[in-house]
């Protein structure tokens, strides 16, 4: 399955890159998110990946062992559904 | 013509059918026929200019006799009642919070926060805080110290180019904090203590004659602290990160929410501006001197990301 930045009007600020505010326009949350969090919704937003694909993604950009990344990528999207932020990609 | 010029008698024979004053961007019509309150009103409000009654104003409150015994009164906002047949020694303090929720409640552009707020050499310091948390205290405490008061309750940061506008009501002072003040600043002007108001007992400081006669000069947003007070506590100031301030903000925002994504802009911008603190504390002189320690942030950094997505 492959996952894709919802299409909503967001806000972004970050202040230091560890940790990313972003405003939802459409449902009126504000959602911290740590650097994991906001670079996979940043690459979700670019275009429509699959958890693996997000995973090898983000673990370039941050430099991070993707066979310990893949399961963290897998909960966040889900967490990221459950926010309202993503939606499978048809 | 200022509150303080109206004689005892005047003052109650016009509050009879309504007076009116302003306070930075707000202005009220208070009416009632008690004497008592009356008189208290013109020692809290004695250095605001009267408008006109012709005036159209944010708020029009009204105190007036419940039943038929005189122990007891109602409080009106705009025709409605707030406070229903509550005890007269309340009137006073209830009257105050009403005063207080039609400013807060009242539809605006400007965002507007829990917090008091107090300048110096036109750079204000941001006190967000709930109930308890000690920032009327401190606030009390700043304004008579070389600090002007801005606002006790309310953080009205203007549209447009964000700079906090002076809204310098009496500050509320409540249970201990009432005689600590005393014994702080001894010059400072207190009403009486009301005692059993739902916060408590409580005494409401005049706001110093500066403060109001200062009242349409705006101020810069300089520094943001949350404060938490602690008997016999050390003064701690800690560095807050700007995500977890703005997060606090929002958190302390009466219309952060009705503004939407423009609300999270500007609180963005606030934070940018201002250097931002947690205050643990537990004894006035010492928060003092932190303060007038603090130093003007430095500009702001353009931000690492502002993007707007569709």
């Amino acid at each position: 399955m492959s996952w894709r930045a919802r299409a909503s009007d967001l806000t972004w600020r970050s202040w230091d890159e560890s940790e990313y505010l972003v405003y939802d326009a459409a449902s009126g949350d504000t959602h911290v998110l740590d650097q994991i969090a906001g670079q996979s919704l940043r690459q979700l937003e670019m275009a429509a990946l699959s958890c693996e694909q997000l995973t090898s993604r983000v673990g370039q950009i941050l430099n991070l062992d993707e066979v310990a990344l893949l399961p963290q990528i897998a909960r966040l999207l889900t967490r990221l559904d459950q926010l309202g932020l993503i939606e499978p990609a048809s | 013509m200022k509150v303080a010029d109206l004689s005892e008698g005047d003052l109650v024979r016009r509050i009879h059918g309504g007076l009116s004053w302003r306070v930075g961007p707000y202005s009220v019509r208070v009416t009632t026929p008690l004497a008592f309150v009356a008189r208290e009103l013109g020692f809290l409000y004695r250095d605001f200019r009267l408008l006109d009654d012709e005036h159209i104003v944010d708020a029009d409150v009204s105190v007036r006799p419940a039943g038929f015994t005189g122990r007891r009164v109602s409080i009106f906002s705009d025709g409605c009642v707030l406070f229903g047949r509550v005890p007269w020694r309340q009137a006073v303090p209830l009257l105050e919070w009403t005063l207080n929720l039609s400013v807060f409640h009242r539809p605006t552009l400007n965002l507007l926060l829990h917090a008091a707020v107090v300048e110096r050499d036109g750079r204000a310091a941001i006190l967000p805080g709930e109930a308890g948390s000690g920032k009327s205290t401190l606030c009390a405490a700043l304004v008579h110290r070389g600090w002007r008061l801005l606002s006790d309750e309310v953080a009205v940061i203007r549209t447009g180019d964000g700079r906090l506008l002076a809204v310098p009501r009496p500050v509320s002072l409540k249970e201990d904090s009432i005689a600590v003040i005393r014994r702080f600043a001894p010059q400072a002007r207190l009403g009486p203590t009301w005692p059993e108001t739902p916060k408590g007992s409580l005494a409401h400081l005049v706001p110093p004659s500066s403060s109001v006669h200062r009242m349409d000069e705006p101020a810069d947003p300089a520094w943001i602290v949350f404060p938490e007070f602690h008997a016999r506590a050390a003064v701690e100031l800690e560095p807050l990160p700007k995500a977890d301030a703005l997060l606090h903000c929002a958190g302390n925002a009466f219309n952060y929410s009705v503004l939407g994504s423009e609300g999270f802009e500007r609180l963005a911008r606030l934070i940018d501006a201002c250097d931002c603190y947690e205050l643990l504390y537990g004894d006035l002189e010492s928060v003092i001197d932190v303060f007038d320690q603090l130093q003007p942030p430095v500009a702001p950094l353009q931000v690492a990301s502002c993007a707007s997505i569709r």
